[in-house]
């Protein structure tokens, strides 16, 4: 089971993910981004899917946590759960969403993924990230 | 982290590992010790990392943890001598700045008037999620080439506005092309409006004049009801740094080039890469300067119509626009040698002093009018640059925080600090009320002592204090 934390940052915000697997702890991460913003959010039958190529674990994070990011703000949607499927050479990323008109902020909306302290490694049998959200 | 006490508000971090020029934080023993609880001096000692960095890696009094760079971190790298450009000394929200226009209207007028303001404030101007943009998507490109002149072409705002606007409102050199299409279509849209988190339209009244002949300069009079506009580049901004971040990040090797924090990636500012990002940060900043430019221009129409009067006669003029989220190529000198550098500004203001042929004729003898909002609840400071400022001409940027957005959403809720402040005669027409808490007066430092070091350390010198009436946020 993923689990995710904030971190407590002086300007910014972040989380932490503990999870049994690469692509759960990309999800939860994603999730968790989600989450900082809008709480839980229904996801009302609009999705976001994209693919990203294989590559170090926390590129991979940085990546799919900046695509994601900017995808929903372009479309103007708000994430709710997301999968991460291993596929050949990279990793699947489906994003079930609703428009931001029918969810409220229940924090600052982030602008960005930083790559300061951003960590994805395993780590005491499980998979950890680290990410600090620019707001 | 050892600190050596160099003046009374001047602290030195010697040189070790690999800083190639020691740190100086300008904090008086108070603000030094909420800066030393987090992050932020260690933040100081790895920008002194940068390639081509001289003299030091400065810290404004407001300094606090960010992301790479301080908040309130200044580095100046020369340019041609391998000195560097690096995204992450400027910030996602490129160009993010403050504008203050003056008015004809005292508190008595605006409290008078004051629901129908601010509930014409609370129409007109965009704000928190989504596009909710004022200005057409067919003037962005314009916008991208010409900044606040484009704007004003467009039917916003005043010719003279140009002219107390830092750059004029126009950044040199920028780019629209470097501009990418996911920037287009995350931000494009968002042009007129105020977003969310930090950022807000204050009414704020001037409370105490300390420098009488800068403040008649400026504009400014005891008892003056003045607007102040905090807002950046919106997601066009956050998505250009984002993508040459990127870039950056895998062309560091390629210039032989190592960070001790991958957020502070960077690139020799004559390289491809680096002339690539400043071609599009430049293009980023005219977003934002005709963001402020169109914003101020929906705050005199709201005036206008909550006052049952005419923009002329409300005598609105923009007393002076400064971004604090911004790199510029600025001749200093360097050991008495006049020497062109890539100056980075994290969270920290330009503060020319009197004589700079940068600032508009009425106020060369002056020196540049610096802003610094402190937080909704307390006041904000109209500074002054002055001569011999030791950090580059710069100064800080606003109160600082000093608490977590976490911590102070538990301290107490948005609809309490809405409650106090209103009980404290301040209006607020709140985007989201639970936001409010985030930001609320306990969460930042203490803005007085803030704008007090910057004249103790000859970084600025006090002109006015600006007291809250009145607050719209995102």
């Amino acid at each position: 089971m993923a689990r995710y934390d904030e971190i407590d940052h002086t300007a910014d915000t972040g989380l932490t993910v503990r999870a049994a697997t690469l692509p759960e702890a990309l999800a939860a991460a994603a999730e968790g981004m989600f989450r900082l913003m809008y709480g839980e959010v229904s996801a009302t039958g609009r999705r976001i899917v994209f693919t990203l190529p294989d590559e170090v674990p926390a590129d991979l994070l940085y990546d799919v946590l900046a695509e994601l990011l900017w995808r929903a703000e372009a479309d103007d949607l708000a994430v709710g759960h997301v999968e991460v499927h291993p596929v050949d050479d990279g990793y699947r990323v489906e994003a079930a969403a609703t428009p931001t008109t029918a969810v409220e902020l229940v924090g600052p909306p982030i602008k960005a993924v930083t790559w300061h302290d951003l960590v994805c490694e395993p780590r005491d049998g499980d998979w950890f990230a680290q990410v600090i959200f620019d707001v | 982290m050892e600190l050596e006490r160099i003046g009374p508000v001047t602290w030195r971090i010697s040189p070790g590992g690999g800083m190639r020029v020691p740190g100086i934080v300008f904090a008086s023993e108070a603000l030094l010790a909420t800066a030393a609880e987090d992050r932020a001096l260690d933040q100081v000692a790895n920008v002194a990392h940068l390639p081509g960095i001289v003299e030091a890696s400065f810290a404004m009094p407001d300094i606090h943890w960010g992301y790479g760079f301080p908040i309130g971190g200044v580095a100046a790298t020369a340019v041609g001598h391998g000195g560097v450009v690096s995204p992450g000394g400027v910030g996602f929200d490129i160009c993010c700045g403050v504008r203050l226009l003056r008015s004809a209207l005292d508190e008595a007028a605006f409290r008078a008037h004051r629901e129908r303001i601010m509930d014409q404030l609370d129409l007109r101007i965009p704000r928190g999620l989504g596009k909710g943009a004022i200005a057409s998507r067919a003037l962005l490109q314009d916008v991208l080439a010409r900044g606040a002149h484009a704007a004003l072409d467009a039917g916003f705002g005043d010719r003279r506005d140009l002219d107390r606007c830092e750059e004029s409102g126009r950044s040199a050199g920028a780019d629209p092309d470097a501009i990418s299409e996911r920037a287009l279509l995350r931000g494009g849209g968002q042009l007129g409006s105020l977003g969310a988190g930090n950022h807000f339209l204050e009414i704020q009244v001037v409370d105490r004049i300390l420098d009488p002949p800068a403040a008649a300069a400026f504009g400014l009079a005891e008892g003056m009801v003045t607007v102040m506009i905090h807002c950046g580049s919106r997601g066009l901004g956050h998505q250009t740094c984002t993508d040459h971040l990127r870039r950056m990040g895998s062309a560091m090797a390629r210039h032989g080039i190592q960070v001790p924090d991958r957020q502070l990636a960077c690139v020799p500012v004559d390289s491809p890469e680096g002339g690539s990002y400043l071609a599009a940060m430049a293009a980023s900043a005219n977003f934002a300067w005709a963001n402020r430019h169109i914003l101020a221009h929906e705050a005199r129409a709201a005036f206008a119509a909550g006052t049952r009067s005419t923009v002329a006669a409300l005598e609105m003029d923009l007393v002076y626009d400064v971004a604090h989220n911004l790199a510029k190529l600025e001749t200093h000198e360097i050991d008495a040698v006049p020497t062109e550098l890539c100056v980075h500004r994290k969270g920290a203001t330009r503060a020319f002093g009197p004589g700079d042929p940068a600032l508009p004729a009425d106020l060369r003898a002056i020196g540049q009018p610096v802003l610094v909002p402190g937080s909704m609840g307390t006041a904000s400071w109209v500074l002054r640059g002055v001569e011999g400022n030791p950090a580059f001409g710069s100064a800080a940027h606003g109160a600082g925080r000093v608490m977590s957005r976490k911590q102070a959403q538990r301290t107490e809720t948005g609809r309490a600090v809405r409650s106090e402040l209103e009980a404290g005669g301040i209006a607020v027409r709140p985007g989201s009320v639970r936001l409010l808490s985030e930001e609320a007066p306990y969460a930042y430092k203490d803005v007085d002592a803030v704008a007090e070091v910057c004249e103790l350390a000859g970084l600025a010198a006090r002109v006015a204090r600006l007291r809250p009436l009145g607050v719209v946020k995102g």
